[in-house]
């Protein structure tokens, strides 16, 4: 066991313990507070980094363990090239919305609560990502609902308490659909380790095994908002101020992520069954040609993205419906190139809603002679959704598409697999329909008086736009960084 | 660690103009002149750096030369666990990179005098030079998905060059508008209407690599070619249809049937632009994929008779489009548009011999053929796209009907134009002439005889058109103008290029023998092709003389020498008028597509938020909403505030918890 020098808990506890901190200095500190609060981030940020440089040393998955209640086992937190690759998108992320949020959130007070509760929300989602034990990851999981629930509902647009209801029911409800499924795999297997659970959960009954996948993958759905359980996300990110919807949108991944780890690593029996997998891979398809249309019924950016999050989340879907190592490799890919493209893109339309007083593409217009730096990134967000070379999204694409071909003519052709991956490949035509269209409709044409008034975009909220743009470029030139870490869990698959 | 001059040339032609791109942001901040200089400097770089490659075509080297970097890893992966950078030399990427880097150059230099002045010009460098890079890449490249990055990153410079002039305004009508009403669209239509045609035939070839790649588990070119039984029996049918479906790439790119639409419309870009992008080298991937592709569906037919359902199809789709596109250029009324559909109409001829090659016995004289009209298309493509730059410049409008008499303002541009003109027709001896012979008797020689009659016809309405151009841009026009000829920095690149197509012509028959040697090195036969019988070859260029006889001298009648005015005849002949209607709407296919996909595909979004997401989705979320509120209603009768009730319930709800967890834990 490599001594990680609990550099795991660090990075999960720093924003946890800041948070009150945070909360108290807002009274004095006001705006100036989000410096505070962007320490613990930073902190968390290059724990993980250093957590990251580890495995890399030594080519090995790092787990710490701390005792908890002897019911429910230990706090493991557990990081390898799947979580290491999504808590590190977390953290990044984490921090350039925390930057940006310095300057975009206009309070007359309250910054206190609301960079404590932006820290709680990391603490959630890194928690989540980071856990092993499905009592604490259901224990984050709720942090996480919880804390983002009231930044909707304190800080955010006009509609904000209705829309944070939506959200916190539906979610509340997926979240139960999860509680019953790890209860019912405690009862049955008397773990809640998810790495123990594939030598325990050997002997269950198919039954017991569909029941248990089906209520968490149920739940994993409603979080990542599949068609039809999709229809709290557009009116939550809409309504959330601009920040929090960035770094929303990495939330949303994490029941990607999570679906990924119920399948490939608790329950690997699952891959096997053929019919369930394509029953994913149906709802992946119609998620992702469903969003992308309904992305392209939008006038507002802030809506377009929010419905081409569905999309995009379709996507990770097919991923994780791959049943490949490929398609997972692929699914993580999406997951940090979603994140990334959505944090530059939602940004974007937070400061074009300050800038110049709205978002709504059919008032936009000319914007690429007057705000360079926005067009670049705003291109470069979109492209990486279209998946288009060299952006991080064209690898995710590439290899989840990959993934599925490759399990449809793996031993026999499995036409219906096959078909619908290439149905998808070919509807994954909507991205590039409502992207380049919200591009054309935004920065192209004559400027429209709107953006005739507009003032400069605010340095600070650019910088945070720009670094997510640059990171997608640089991953996108050489995503081995990101993709190499992933041998332990290729190792699950039969060859 | 030593490195092969080869190799350094291979992997420096392109990562040079990645350099350019990147700096010009920078050499702006020193100053103009220094950012323009830089970027035309960076281009020359990378020709030199392409014909430090030539030399390997003499040297009997063993083809193809490789060199590698691990790139994408994903270990324990079954497929693409290690995708390769690498380069892939041979004779094909070797010329096709020369012909690439060559008319870059010159049109990098024809751009610095015809864009001067511009405000937009530091992007125009960087995606120009971005643009030569992804296309070199994309030649050397020796993998499909490394070459499907090159492959992307063209298109991606196409969008963003076809719509550089993004403002749209309606002061560019005459200039960067294309087509008229109903099908006028601006600059920034154009390009993503380009960018979204293409894409959809990208993601077939998406799809068709995947599949190959899953079935054969290779992606390289060299590897592919004895990949076919590698593949388990029941599935080898599925490798034709991958390469079908990569198919569906180049004809996006290549702008053939079906996917021809955005060509026409792509002429919204500066004319540099569509004389380097749309006419000498992105337009030509589509090509040299099928010939890149060639030798290895070439080999698997010999183990698959289906194969040969991928040269059926791209010598079909060749020559439709030959055909259709040639017959559209006659009608056009804008001088770039007759280009742009002239274009399209000798990449089909491209496609009909690379096609009708995997069909015949004598595979080389097709696909020397194909190569062979590419090179010479490429440089007179170029110099007629150069001059109509200068051209529409002059005139002040795009539309063939503002101009006439302007050779006797601009006498070079229209010597040039003339030059280049006569080998589009394939005149004898200008290079178009032996290639399109060379073209005419692989269809012939492959017993393809329904092809070879499209491929005449085509060759009468080129020459038709050719002329009906130059006479309407040049003669008449008695009205004295403003014209005057275009700056020397322009000129010469123009000139350079005509004086080629002539000069290429007159070395003809040698070129052609070497590209049969060079290109018979990466053939699966080595034999050298058996020259027919006289009769055939001599039947050949006959025929296709007195086809451009048929198609140029009433073009010449008609607009050179004017003794008639066109317009006349066509308003006499009802079925003229129809006709001509029908070819200026393209067949209504351009309709068609808007009609029936792209207007439909937002109503239905629309449709879909309305009827759907608004009225079922939330429908059924209000009803949960109600149904909770009633539900709380009659649940509120529960609370009765006496202490025994709870006390029932509280025992009630734990003994069901009680049960539950022995009944899972047994």
């Amino acid at each position: 066991m490599i001594d990680s020098g609990h550099l795991l808990l660090q990075s999960v506890v720093a924003p946890l313990i800041a948070s009150p901190i945070v909360m108290v200095l807002g009274r004095r500190l006001g705006r100036r507070v989000g410096w505070i609060a962007l320490i613990p981030l930073a902190y968390s940020l290059s724990c993980l980094l250093a957590a990251g440089y580890l495995v890399h040393v030594f080519s090995s998955p790092l787990q710490a363990t701390y005792p908890w209640a002897q019911l429910l086992g230990d706090i493991i937190l557990f990081f390898d090239g799947l979580s290491g690759a999504v808590a590190l998108t977390i953290a990044a992320v984490g921090i350039l919305a925390c930057i940006y949020s310095i300057t975009y959130m206009d309070l007359r007070d309250g910054w206190g609560g609301y960079f404590s509760l932006y820290l709680l929300f990391n603490t959630g989602m890194l928690g989540t990502v980071l856990s092993v034990n499905l009592a604490i990851f259901f224990l984050f999981l709720e942090l996480m609902l919880v804390s983002s629930w009231l930044l909707i509902a304190v800080w955010g647009e006009e509609d904000r308490w209705r829309a944070a209801l939506k959200y916190f029911l539906y979610t509340e409800v997926g979240a139960l659909a999860i509680l019953a499924g790890i209860g019912l795999t405690y009862s049955n297997t008397g773990t809640l380790n998810i790495l123990e659970l594939p030598s325990r959960a050997a002997g269950l009954s198919q039954a017991i095994l569909s029941l248990i996948a089906s209520l968490m993958i149920l739940g994993l759905l409603v979080k990542m908002a599949i068609f039809p359980l999709h229809s709290w996300l557009p009116d939550a990110y809409v309504q959330s101020p601009a920040p929090v919807t960035a770094i929303f949108s990495a939330g949303t991944g994490i029941g990607g992520y999570a679906a990924l780890r119920v399948i490939y690593t608790a329950f690997p029996q699952i891959m096997g069954q053929r019919d369930f997998m394509l029953a994913l891979l149906i709802l992946a398809l119609v998620t992702m040609i469903y969003g992308g249309y309904l992305a392209l019924a939008q006038n507002r950016l802030k809506r377009l993205l929010a419905y081409s999050s569905i999309s995009q989340m379709g996507y990770m879907l097919l991923g994780i419906a791959s049943a490949s190592a490929i398609g997972v490799a692929g699914a993580m890919l999406i997951y940090v190139a979603h994140s990334l493209s959505k944090a530059a893109l939602f940004m974007i339309s937070g400061m074009l809603s300050r800038a110049i007083g709205t978002d709504n593409l059919d008032e936009l217009g000319g914007l690429a002679g007057r705000m360079r730096a926005t067009s670049i990134a705003l291109m470069i967000g979109f492209l990486s959704l279209m998946g288009y070379p060299p952006l991080l999204g064209f690898w995710g694409e590439l290899f989840i598409f990959a993934g599925s071909i490759y399990t449809a003519l793996h031993s026999s052709i499995d036409m219906p697999r096959l078909a619908l991956t290439i149905i998808a490949i070919i509807f994954s035509l909507i991205t590039a329909g409502y992207g380049l269209w919200a591009v054309r409709r935004s920065l192209f044409g004559e400027e429209s008086e709107a953006v005739r008034r507009a003032g400069a975009e605010p340095r600070l909220m650019l910088c945070p736009i720009i670094a997510s743009a640059i990171l997608l470029v640089i991953l996108g030139v050489y995503p081995t960084m990101l993709t190499s870490f992933l041998e332990a869990l290729a190792a699950l698959f039969p060859s | 660690m030593s490195i092969e001059p080869w190799a350094f040339y291979a992997w420096a032609c392109w990562i040079i103009p990645v350099i350019g791109a990147l700096s010009t942001p920078l050499l702006n901040r020193i100053s103009e002149r220094v950012r323009d200089l830089g970027a035309v400097i960076f281009s020359l770089l990378a020709m030199l750096m392409t014909l430090g490659l030539l030399p390997l075509l003499f040297s009997d080297v063993e083809w193809p030369l490789r060199s590698q970097v691990s790139w994408v890893l994903l270990p324990g992966a079954p497929i693409l666990s290690e995708i390769r950078a690498g380069m892939l030399l041979d004779p094909l990427s070797i010329i096709m990179a020369n012909v690439v880097s060559v008319v870059s150059f010159l049109i990098m230099v024809y751009s610095a005098g015809y864009m001067r002045g511009d405000p937009g010009l530091t992007r125009y460098w960087f995606f120009m030079n971005f643009f030569i890079a992804n296309m070199l890449l994309l030649v050397l490249a020796d993998n499909l998905v490394l070459m499907l990055i090159g492959w992307e990153g063209v298109g991606l410079c196409s969008y963003a060059l076809i719509g550089y002039w993004y403002r749209d305004s309606k002061e560019g009508w005459l200039h960067y508008w294309v087509g008229e009403p109903p099908e006028a669209y601006p600059p920034s239509h154009c390009g993503m209407k380009a960018f979204i045609v293409t894409r959809f035939g990208d993601l077939f070839m998406i799809a068709g690599v995947l599949m190959l790649a899953a079935t054969v588990k290779t992606i390289s070119f060299p590897e592919l070619l004895h990949a076919d039984a590698t593949a388990p029996m029941e599935m080898r049918w599925l490798l034709p249809v991958s390469l079908v479906m990569i198919l569906g790439g180049a004809v996006g790119k290549s702008a053939q049937l079906p996917l021809m639409e955005w060509l026409p419309d792509a002429m919204a870009g500066p004319s540099s632009v569509s004389a380097l992008i749309h006419a000498a080298t992105m337009v030509k991937a589509g090509v040299y994929l099928v010939a890149r592709l060639f030798p290895i569906a070439l080999n698997w037919s010999a183990s698959m008779p289906a194969a040969t359902s991928f040269f059926y199809a791209v010598m079909w789709i060749g020559a439709l489009t030959a055909f259709i596109a040639a017959s559209q250029a006659v009608a056009s009324t804008e001088l770039k548009k007759v280009l742009a559909y002239s274009t399209v109409s000798q990449i089909g001829y491209m496609m009909m011999a690379l096609g009708a090659a995997g069909l015949s016995a004598e595979i080389l004289t097709g696909y020397v053929a194909s190569i062979f009209h590419l090179m010479n298309h490429a440089v007179f493509k170029a110099a007629l796209f150069l001059a109509a730059g200068s051209i529409i410049h002059a005139a002040g409008s795009r539309f063939l009907r503002d101009m006439g008499g302007l050779r006797k303002y601009m006498p070079v541009t229209f010597y040039s134009t003339l030059l280049a003109t006569f080998a589009l027709i394939g005149l004898p001896p200008f290079g178009g002439f032996w290639s399109k012979d060379l073209v005419l008797s692989a269809t012939l020689s492959s017993g393809q005889y329904a092809v070879f009659i499209l491929g005449l016809v085509t060759a009468i309405l080129t020459a038709f058109y050719s002329i009906r151009m130059i006479g309407l841009a040049f003669c008449g026009g008695e009205e004295s103008r403003k014209a005057h000829e275009a700056p020397r920095i322009m000129w010469i690149p123009y000139l350079i290029l005509a004086a080629l197509s002539l000069i290429i012509g007159l070395v003809a028959p040698l070129l052609e023998s070497g590209l049969e040697t060079a290109l018979s090195r990466i053939l699966p036969v080595h034999a050298h092709p058996a020259h027919g019988a006289s009769s055939m070859e001599l039947l050949v260029p006959l025929a296709s003389v007195i086809a451009i006889a048929v198609g140029a001298v009433p073009a010449y009648a008609l607009y050179v020498r004017r003794i008639r005015n066109p317009e006349e005849i066509i308003e006499k002949h009802g079925y003229m008028k129809a006709l001509r209607m029908l070819l200026i709407r393209r067949y209504y296919i351009n309709a068609f597509y808007y009609r029936a996909i792209a207007y439909p595909s937002i109503r239905l979004s629309h449709a879909i938020h309305k009827a759907f997401e608004l009225r079922i989705i939330e429908g059924i979320n209000k009803a949960i909403s109600i149904g909770a509120r009633r539900f709380s209603d009659i649940v509120r009768r529960v609370h009765t505030g006496l202490l025994n009730h709870y006390v029932i319930g509280l025992i009630l709800g734990a003994l069901i918890l009680i049960i539950l967890i022995l009944a899972g834990g047994a």
